[in-house]
């Protein structure tokens, strides 16, 4: 201060008005800021959110479209299949067989019954399809090892599967989640990738369980993946990305280092340790 | 002279007394309570050795800084931890750019105060008297704000209470 009193007047003067210039301009412009940073934040929010929002609804749209298409191929099946099988069997059981003789009567009988065992093994393959007895009864392991079994006893690919450590069972909604998963990304490989093997394997590590599968056709990377799942296209991946979210795993599409074959990686967090209920 | 030392005093610790309100951490309130001991001090010394015809710009600059300070990371706080969507909404933001206005415009008026002529002080003090104008009128904004928030203005549930046994 005794400084500043050893100056000019002017000088106190210019300096008292570039301060206080200075320090409003400051002031003025700092408000400002937090002003307008705080609506390009809520702005961005806002968008986020009618993104996930979109999202969404591709989501639902394509789970419900699965759902008619899963019914409408049971109502086809079971009009297309099991319908005139019936109906065969009813002509060999009509009121006419008492006028027959015995011969011909026992013929019908047996036909009717082969007819009828037919539609029996149709229906159970039916039902089978929507809810295999093999994972209620004995799990996701069992379940898994039986469906690669069949892949691999159709000749047409090579497919194992190896669980490494699945003493403390998912809880019995995960494992349908997760085996609805595994069908699906099966059915896209038979489907599209003309790959000579499957392998899948399961392991725990720390918290996380992970079924890793490999492939040696063509594949999706995780890129790809994003991409089909905000199209209208891909109904089977919005399925594996809806089944994720319930489950609050995550999936991973990538090729392997040495470029030779394709893995998709599922990692879920662990159940608490659950106990089968065997039902008899 | 002896209003404005008196002046300093009452508003640093309405202001204070603000910012203890809406301070939610326990360590801003600590410092807080650090820093108007340290004014205290200050304004005790001013009382006591300084010369009551000159403008006390020492106690003027310490309250200065300390509010600034406490402006500053209150509205910080307010942005963080926001009650409202827009941050204009909350009617604690009008207190503050008033008392952040009213403050950094005249700070170096009061500092300088005594270094320039009368003439010239004169001058410079109808700023002081435009800023506190400008302070008045957010806190004006404030209350309005605050007034069309209070829930007893809620005209929702028009049903009275009935004690019903």
């Amino acid at each position: 201060m005794f400084l500043l009193q050893a100056t000019n007047q002017p000088v106190i003067s210019l300096v008292l008005f570039l301060g206080t210039l200075g320090m409003l301009v400051l002031t003025i412009g700092l408000i400002l800021f937090i002003i307008f940073h705080q609506r390009k934040v809520i702005r961005y929010q806002m968008r986020l959110q009618h993104m996930e929002g979109e999202q969404q609804k591709i989501l639902l749209n394509a789970s419900i479209r699965l759902q008619e298409e899963e019914r409408q191929r049971l109502a086809a099946d079971l009009h297309d299949d099991a319908g005139p099988l019936l109906a065969t069997a009813r002509l060999y059981l009509n009121e006419n067989l008492v006028n027959q003789d015995k011969a011909t009567q026992l013929q019908a009988i047996f036909q009717a019954r082969q007819i009828l065992d037919d539609t029996i093994q149709l229906i159970r393959n039916i039902s089978h399809s929507l809810m295999p007895p093999t994972l209620k009864n004995f799990g996701l392991e069992s379940a898994i090892n039986d469906l690669f079994q069949k892949i691999s006893g159709s000749g047409a690919i090579n497919a194992s599967s190896r669980f490494h450590d699945y003493r403390d069972r998912l809880k019995p909604e995960k494992e349908l989640i997760v085996f609805r998963i595994i069908q699906e990304l099966i059915n896209n490989i038979l489907k599209h990738s003309n790959s000579s093997f499957i392998h899948l394997t399961q392991n725990v590590h720390g918290d996380k369980f992970y079924l890793r599968m490999h492939h040696d056709g063509r594949g999706i990377i995780q890129s790809d993946f994003d991409k089909l799942n905000k199209s209208n296209i891909g109904l089977g991946l919005k399925n594996i990305s809806s089944r994720l979210k319930v489950v609050q795993g995550s999936i991973n599409f990538e090729k392997d280092i040495s470029q030779t074959y394709y893995k998709i990686t599922l990692e879920l967090p662990k159940d608490e340790p659950f106990e089968s209920k065997n039902t008899f | 002279m002896y209003l404005f030392r008196a002046f300093t005093f009452v508003e640093f610790c309405l202001f204070a007394f603000f910012f203890w309100l809406n301070l939610t951490k326990p360590l801003a309130k600590k410092l807080l309570i650090f820093s108007a001991l340290i004014f205290l001090v200050v304004i005790a010394i001013d009382l006591t050795s300084s010369n009551f015809r000159v403008i006390n710009w020492l106690s003027i600059g310490i309250e200065t800084i300390i509010i600034l300070c406490f402006s500053f990371y209150l509205l910080f706080e307010l942005i963080n931890n926001p009650k409202v969507l827009f941050v204009q909404m909350d009617y604690r933001f009008w207190i503050i750019l008033g008392i952040l206005l009213y403050l950094s415009g005249s700070f170096f008026i009061y500092i300088l105060a005594d270094q320039i002529g009368a003439e010239e002080l004169r001058r410079m003090w109808i700023l002081t008297f435009l800023f506190y104008i400008v302070k008045g009128i957010f806190f004006a904004i404030s209350i309005l704000i605050y007034k069309r928030q209070s829930p007893k203005n809620n005209t929702g549930n028009k049903i009275p209470y009935l004690d019903m046994k």
